[in-house]
């Protein structure tokens, strides 16, 4: 379902795959590399491998020269390690299959230093060098446990909270590459109910439980007050700590059902329309923020980007109208500043920050409004 | 009906299946096509090699790995450091992005940083303008600054003589930069023999050229006066650690026939709000906020008598470290009587209870 964000974003890289990207460093890749359908060729960093770019230059993490790679994509189940070409249903589970990328390369089976972007033989060995492939920063947002998925803001980190049955709040960790960490690695605390005191500025919790480990470690869990969905959705602020002495970043869930069981499968958008006649591109607009409104207030943060992105578009088709407008000015300024809010959204979406999503979202209302008012649209 | 360009980025951009997002690269913009030519028209005259900001970006491979700063800064308003709402008025050299602009730059910032072709689009103008000729004098600073090794940014002030032995007036006042890199902004007031300063005639940012009064105007400058320059100094971290030297100029370009007298007209904002009765009908021609603390936003109007509200400048966010003079596109006209606003909002009590101002360079009609 989603594409995202965090190829760019890394400030920090950590965890073990750091370790087993390490040795690729030493493996320089050289030639001009004959690509077989569906492959791109890339340049990327030996130790940060989602720093990407489309030339040669220096990783913007770390200053090494950028080597270059092989990467394609293949189809994955959210829950089973297979890779096929083709999308289609998982032959374990029959769960939709959702697209990652990797990475292509050729080593040898003797020398592990060996590593090359054509086939051939090792030199050192001579042996045949055989085809392997590895997990590129997955790019992926999908909950693999039927739950909602965010972003940390380290942008290495990510987690999936659950609401499996009443009174029970499961957080699930992952890394970059969709790999499953260990809860006991973590900290965390779930908060029900808080205060903000406008003098001083400050949240203070009024209800909070400590989230603990499972016994297998593949989750933190929090048992909550059971008949959670009397009235309404049920709200969860989870504050996760993901390095010792570290802040604990905030994420806001909102469940108006119990999570099913199952791993959600990505969905491709439907294509966008722009109208032809500037009043319709303003309206449609304005339908945009109306789902982004909608989505905001039950609490789907990491969809509201897809409203928010199409609104920016639109957005963009009806700058070329700006001169002919009523009032020019007021209406650039909206269109611009429903841009930079859509970048916004999108950001927070991915972050599952409610406050700075409600933020992004009074500009983005306001440039909507903005835009409305120079068509003499009625909202 | 769909506009193919349109729906050409869209495959791209939008509604992407999920199969291009997961593309290392996703971005149709490339750096030498695309985004260079935003960089030389809104940033060059900082970000360029020797500029006042840490890191040009006039070239690729500096360029690249600040994307995620670049997204950010530019999703913060913050930078270009423009911040007059355009809705209030319009204003010359404004280096506010477009739409299309602040798009290009975060999602090629978010997508790859592809580089491109170099040589891909034609190359625009990326310096500051050099005035038209030579100024008719030109003061050196009469001694160099020096920001020692050990402190980050300074505020400096100098008193330039002009040794004139009769008035002037003048179609701009000039000021250069001995370290670009170092010279964040000036404020430049005259000082008639025998006075204190008042409002500064004129201001530089880092970025600016020299600004030129609109024809059949000037600042006076009478005879035996002086100039005093009040510089900020502040060092990029490239110069942390390192002594620098300074030694600023200043160009007087004189009027050659009539014009009328530009003066300062200073709006004070305590708690919040300020307000100054005109006595005289004035034509506004520029506005320099003061801001001495992040405000959230910073108001002028004028109420004129008949209870017209006319608007002169909004200001968004404005960041004190970038004192501007938002130059009019036309000037605007008030009768005596009016009476000029000044507002200033903000989520910090202190911030709001700060001397923020408003100077109005005007002509007296």
């Amino acid at each position: 379902m989603r594409r995202v964000a965090c190829l760019r974003y890394h400030t920090r890289v950590m965890g073990t795959a750091w370790l087993a990207f390490a040795w690729m460093g030493a493996a320089v890749v050289s030639g001009t590399a004959q690509l077989q359908a569906g492959e791109e060729l890339i340049w990327t960093c030996p130790v940060h491998r989602e720093e990407t770019a489309t030339a040669e230059g220096l990783c913007a993490q770390c200053g090494r020269p950028l080597v270059r790679a092989r990467v394609t994509v293949v189809w994955s189940c959210p829950l089973h390690a297979i890779a096929v070409a083709e999308p289609g249903e998982c032959r374990v589970c029959g769960r939709d299959l959702y697209p990652v990328s990797q990475e292509v390369f050729f080593v040898c089976p003797m020398h592990s230093e060996v590593r090359e972007l054509e086939p051939g033989s090792c030199r050192l060995c001579r042996m045949a060098l055989v085809s392997s492939t590895s997990a590129r920063p997955h790019q992926d947002h999908n909950a693999k446990h039927g739950g909602i998925f965010f972003m940390a803001p380290d942008a290495w980190h990510h987690l999936e909270g659950t609401y499996p049955e009443d009174g029970a709040f499961r957080v699930h960790l992952y890394d970059n590459f969709s790999q499953p960490l260990s809860a006991k690695a973590f900290k965390g605390r779930v908060v029900l109910k808080e205060t903000f005191d406008p003098v001083s500025r400050e949240t203070r919790e009024l209800l909070a439980y400590p989230l603990f480990p499972s016994r297998d470690g593949s989750y933190l869990e929090a048992r909550l007050p059971s008949g959670s969905f009397p009235i309404g959705p049920l709200e969860i602020a989870a504050k996760i700590q993901f390095e010792k002495d570290g802040p604990f970043d905030r994420f806001d869930f909102v469940f108006a059902t119990l999570s099913a069981a199952s791993a959600t499968a990505p969905q491709a958008a439907a294509e966008l329309v722009v109208p032809e006649e500037p009043k319709a591109v303003a309206a449609a607009i304005v339908e945009r923020a109306r789902r982004v409104n909608e989505l905001l207030a039950r609490g789907a943060f990491n969809e509201v980007y897809v409203p928010a992105l199409e609104a920016k578009d639109l957005a963009l088709a009806l700058e070329a109208h700006v001169s002919s407008a009523p009032d020019p000015a007021s209406l650039a300024w909206a269109l611009k500043e429903l841009v930079r809010a859509a970048w916004l959204l999108d950001d927070y979406g991915d972050l599952g920050n409610k406050e700075k999503l409600l933020l992004a979202y009074d500009r983005f209302d306001e440039a909507s409004k903005g835009i409305s008012s120079s068509y003499g649209i009625t909202r | 009906m769909k506009r193919p360009f349109i729906a050409a980025a869209l495959a791209l951009a939008v509604a992407p299946s999920t199969l291009e997002a997961h593309k290392p690269t996703k971005t149709r913009f490339t750096y030498h096509r695309d985004v260079l030519p935003i960089f030389e028209s809104r940033c060059g005259s900082c970000h360029r090699e020797g500029g006042v900001a840490p890191m040009s970006l006039l070239g690729y491979k500096d360029t690249f790995p600040w994307a995620v700063s670049i997204k950010n800064q530019v999703l913060a308003l913050s930078m270009p450091p423009w911040f007059a709402d355009e809705r209030y008025g319009a204003f010359r050299h404004s280096s506010s992005l477009t739409a299309t602009e602040v798009n290009t730059l975060v999602d090629w910032c978010l997508g790859g940083t592809p580089e491109g072709v170099p040589g891909d689009a034609a190359t625009r103008r990326t310096g500051v303008e050099s005035p038209e000729g030579e100024p008719d004098v030109a003061l050196e600073l009469p001694e160099t600054f020096v920001l020692e090794a050990d402190r980050a940014e300074a505020r400096h002030d100098a008193r330039l003589e002009t040794g004139l032995r009769r008035d002037r007036l003048l179609r701009a006042i000039e000021f250069r930069p001995g370290r670009p890199n170092a010279v964040r902004s000036a404020l430049l007031f005259v000082v008639p023999k025998g006075s204190k300063p008042g409002a500064p005639a004129a201001s530089w940012v880092a970025g600016e050229g020299v600004e030129f009064w609109p024809d059949g105007r000037g600042v006076r400058l009478p005879a035996g006066a002086s100039l005093l320059v009040r510089i900020h100094y502040k060092k990029t971290w490239l110069d942390e650690g390192k002594e620098i030297r300074d030694r600023s100029a200043v160009g007087l370009y004189f009027s050659k026939g009539k014009a009328k007298s530009i003066e300062g007209i200073v709006v004070e904002a305590r708690g919040g709000e300020g307000v100054y009765p005109l006595s005289q009908a004035v034509e506004v021609l520029s506005l320099l906020p003061k801001v001495e603390a992040p405000l959230d936003a910073l108001l002028a109007e004028a109420a004129l008598p008949d209870g017209t509200l006319v608007p002169l400048i909004r200001l968004r966010g404005p960041d004190p470290a970038w004192p501007r003079t938002y130059r009019l596109e036309e000037p605007i006209s008030l009768p005596k009587g009016s009476r000029l606003r000044l507002t200033v909002t903000s989520q910090d009590e202190a911030s709001l209870q700060a001397a923020h101002s408003l100077v109005l360079n005007v002509a007296r009609n």
